[in-house]
Formats: C-alpha cells, structure tokens, sequence
C-alpha cells in the first residue's frame, strides 16, 4: 500500500463536466464520477428529485500520491467552487496496488 | 364556467398531480424513481412533438404559421424583459434574472396537459403549436443572463461562458427532443402516425398521470421547502411574497399572450394553447440552464414559484379559466 491524498469533491451535477475538464487539466491521475448525490448545505436542501439534476448533486473521487499535483488540485478547484457552491475534503488514505 | 372548471377538476391527470401532493402532505413514502420520471418526461415531450409534427403535415403550410411561430417568439423574448424590471426591486439580481427567465420560458408539462384537457374537451388545435411551443423555450434563458450581465456591477461573470450557455439553451435535451419529434412527425405524417399510434396516442393520458403524479409529489415538496426558507428568514421575499409574484406574473403573461391570441384572431383551441404557454414558468429548461451559468440565483427561490405555485394554478384554475374567456371574449 502507498501513502496518499484523497480528494473528495461535492458538487452541482450541472457542473461535473466542467469540473472533469479542470480535474484533467490540473493533472488529476484519474476520477471516479459518483451521480445523483443529495443532501443539505449553505446552499439549501439538494433533494436530487427532479427530473433535469438542477437539484442534484455529484461527488468527485481522486487518489494521488503527488503533493505538488494535490496542491494544484485545490488551488484550482477553490475558483470553480466558490461560484458553484460545493465542498472540497482532502484527507490522508493509502492506495491499494494492484 | 362550472362545467369547464368541474370537467377539468375531475379529469384522471389533475387528480393524479393532487394525489402525488396528498402523498407528501400525509408523509406517505410514495417516490417515483428519478430516471423513471425522466423517462416518462421523454416519452411525453417525443409523444406531442410527433403528434404535433402530424398535425403539422395535415395542414397547409401558410402565412398564419409564420405570423402565429413570429408571436410566440416576440411574446417570449418581452415577457423576461418586464418580468425582470418588476421584479429587480424586490428580490436579489441573480433572482431576479432567474425569475424572469423562468416566467418568460415556457413549461411544456402544462401545455401537454392542456392539450389533453383539449382533446378530451372535443376542441382541436393546430400541430405548429408544438413548435411555438419548442421556439419559446430558449429565448427567454439567454434573455435573462443578458440581463443579469448589464445590471451587474461586479466581476463575478467574468469566467462565464457563451457558448455553454447556448448549447445548454438552444440544444438541451427537451429542446432537442421536441424539435427531432415533431420533424419526424412531420415527415412522416398519417403513416408514421398509424405505425406507431398505440404509443403516442393510446397510452397518452395514463402516461401523463403517472408524470403528473410525480409532479405533484415534488411540487407539494418545495412548496415545504419555501416555507421553511421563509421561517428560516433568508433574505428577499417571504413566502406569501413569492407566492404573490408567481400568481401574478402567471396572470398578467397568460393576459398578455391571450390578447396576442384573440388580436391575431386564432381558434379556440390555438388561442388556449397560446394563452397557457404565456402564462405558465419553465421548471426544467431554465433551472438546469440556470445552475450552470448563474449559480448565485438561489433556485430556492425560483424553482417553487414555477413549480409549486405557477403549474398547479395553471392545471387547477389557468386552464378553465382561460378557456372560458376566450370563448366569452373569441
């Protein structure tokens, strides 16, 4: 098992295009998409229960092991979040080869 | 009046949307999955696009298409315009844009259901209004941000994109639907209508009661989530404020389109569908436009208003209201 970072964003569906593109941008080694997450923050209750998503959130997975790649991440993500809304979690993991 | 009113009140898709709303008010866990929603939404925009594009090929193709797809389209880039002025005042800019490109766009489960109330009333309509219907849904969107975009003094838009919002405006998925069904429908016609006719005319109105039945559940659920915005007192309007603006805007456009209809002098069934298109607020295309390119509208605001308040007056009250005066007034 290697050390590394993993990073957790939550985000409005409708944006997930546009954070996948910054995620490749930035140098993210990969990204697992999660759809349809709901819940409750300071942008009010996201019930995910409408047709088109405007009330549905989405979840970004990333692992790295790189801390200039992890930092980059951040930094570039902040922008995209604060006009979004959203929530960016970057806590220790290890990574399972295989 | 009462027969109108009567008819439509006890009419399977209106007391299925009310069922959906007991449901929630009962705290009953009836839920239709999403994506079963979605579905259902599909099969409803593909059934009255192809049933309009029949329509479309068994009339004749003359100066009254131009002049009444020409109105639809003037009435749907005004209405964001006034909207926006009205509103500016008592509510946060972003909302206000969102509001105004909500009231100017156009709710398509409205004018599926007034359509069926419309067939089931013996009243006929002309297909082309399924494409007044497809022309009205996008205007409104890019209207709006324009909007927001000259009144706003900050550099928060600085990062938006055109391009994203034109293809989210013009080429979203209902859009794209309406407009390929009702081609198909009309290149087609009769014959492509008897090959696939169980489908888009037999299980028409079962389908729309299950859609509706949806609707009423998450209509019922924001209508909630206004109230307690408005306990939780966030800033702008209350919710008797909001209420009171989404009746009021859905009037005074229904007022506005139905002149429009009675001065251009079309049939009944026309000048309704025309009328409800007006007066009723877009609760799919513009909120998912919205979130992408003004996220800092708070669709707590919006979404109810179009979607709690303005579709259940529309299906309750718009529709045989507006029926009766304009054969009172036609």
């Amino acid at each position: 098992m290697k050390p590394c970072k993993r990073i957790e964003i939550i985000i409005e569906q409708a944006w997930s295009r546009r954070m996948a593109e910054q995620l490749q941008a930035l140098g993210a080694p990969g990204y697992t998409l999660i759809p349809r997450a709901r819940g409750s923050g300071d942008r009010g209750l996201r019930r995910g229960d409408d047709v088109t998503g405007a009330s549905t959130n989405c979840v970004f997975v990333v692992a790295c092991d790189d801390e200039e790649t992890v930092t980059a991440i951040v930094d570039g993500v902040r922008a995209l979040l604060s006009r979004s809304g959203g929530v960016c979690l970057v806590s220790d993991a290890f990574w399972v080869r295989h | 009046m009462d027969g109108l009113f009567f008819a439509n009140l006890a009419s399977p898709p209106l007391l299925f949307f009310f069922l959906g709303a007991a449901a929630v008010f009962v705290r009953s866990d009836l839920e239709i999955p999403t994506q079963i929603a979605k579905f259902l939404s599909l099969y409803l925009l593909f059934a009255i696009g192809f049933k309009g594009g029949v329509a479309l090929a068994e009339s004749p193709l003359d100066f009254s298409v131009a002049r009444d797809l020409s109105a639809a389209l003037l009435l749907a880039s005004i209405v964001p315009i006034y909207v926006f002025q009205l509103v500016r005042r008592r509510l946060p800019l972003a909302d206000a844009a969102a509001v105004a490109a909500t009231y100017g766009s156009i709710s398509a489960v409205t004018f599926v259901t007034c359509a069926s109330y419309l067939d089931s009333a013996g009243v006929p309509w002309s297909g082309h209004l399924v494409a007044a219907m497809a022309l009205m849904e996008s205007p409104a969107i890019i209207i709006g941000i324009l909007l927001y975009r000259m009144a706003d003094r900050s550099d928060g838009a600085s990062t938006f994109r055109w391009r994203e919002l034109l293809r989210e405006s013009c080429l979203n998925g209902s859009v794209f639907l309406i407009i390929g069904s009702l081609l198909i429908g009309w290149v087609t016609g009769p014959t492509g209508m008897a090959q696939i006719s169980p489908l888009v005319s037999d299980l028409f109105v079962g389908v729309l009661c299950l859609f509706l039945l949806d609707m009423g559940i998450v209509a019922a659920r924001r209508l909630r989530d206004l109230n307690r915005q408005s306990e939780m007192g966030s800033d702008g309007q209350g919710a008797a404020g909001l209420i009171t603006w989404a009746l009021g805007l859905a009037v005074l456009n229904a007022g506005l389109a139905g002149s429009a209809a009675l001065l251009l002098g079309l049939p009944e069934g026309d000048a309704l569908l025309l009328t409800i298109l007006g007066g009723s607020a877009s609760y799919i295309a513009v909120p998912a436009a919205m979130r992408l390119a003004l996220p800092e509208a708070n669709p707590g605001t919006y979404l109810p208003m179009s979607l709690a308040v303005t579709f259940p007056f529309n299906l309750l009250i718009g529709i045989p209201v507006y029926h009766q005066l304009i054969r009172w007034l036609g």
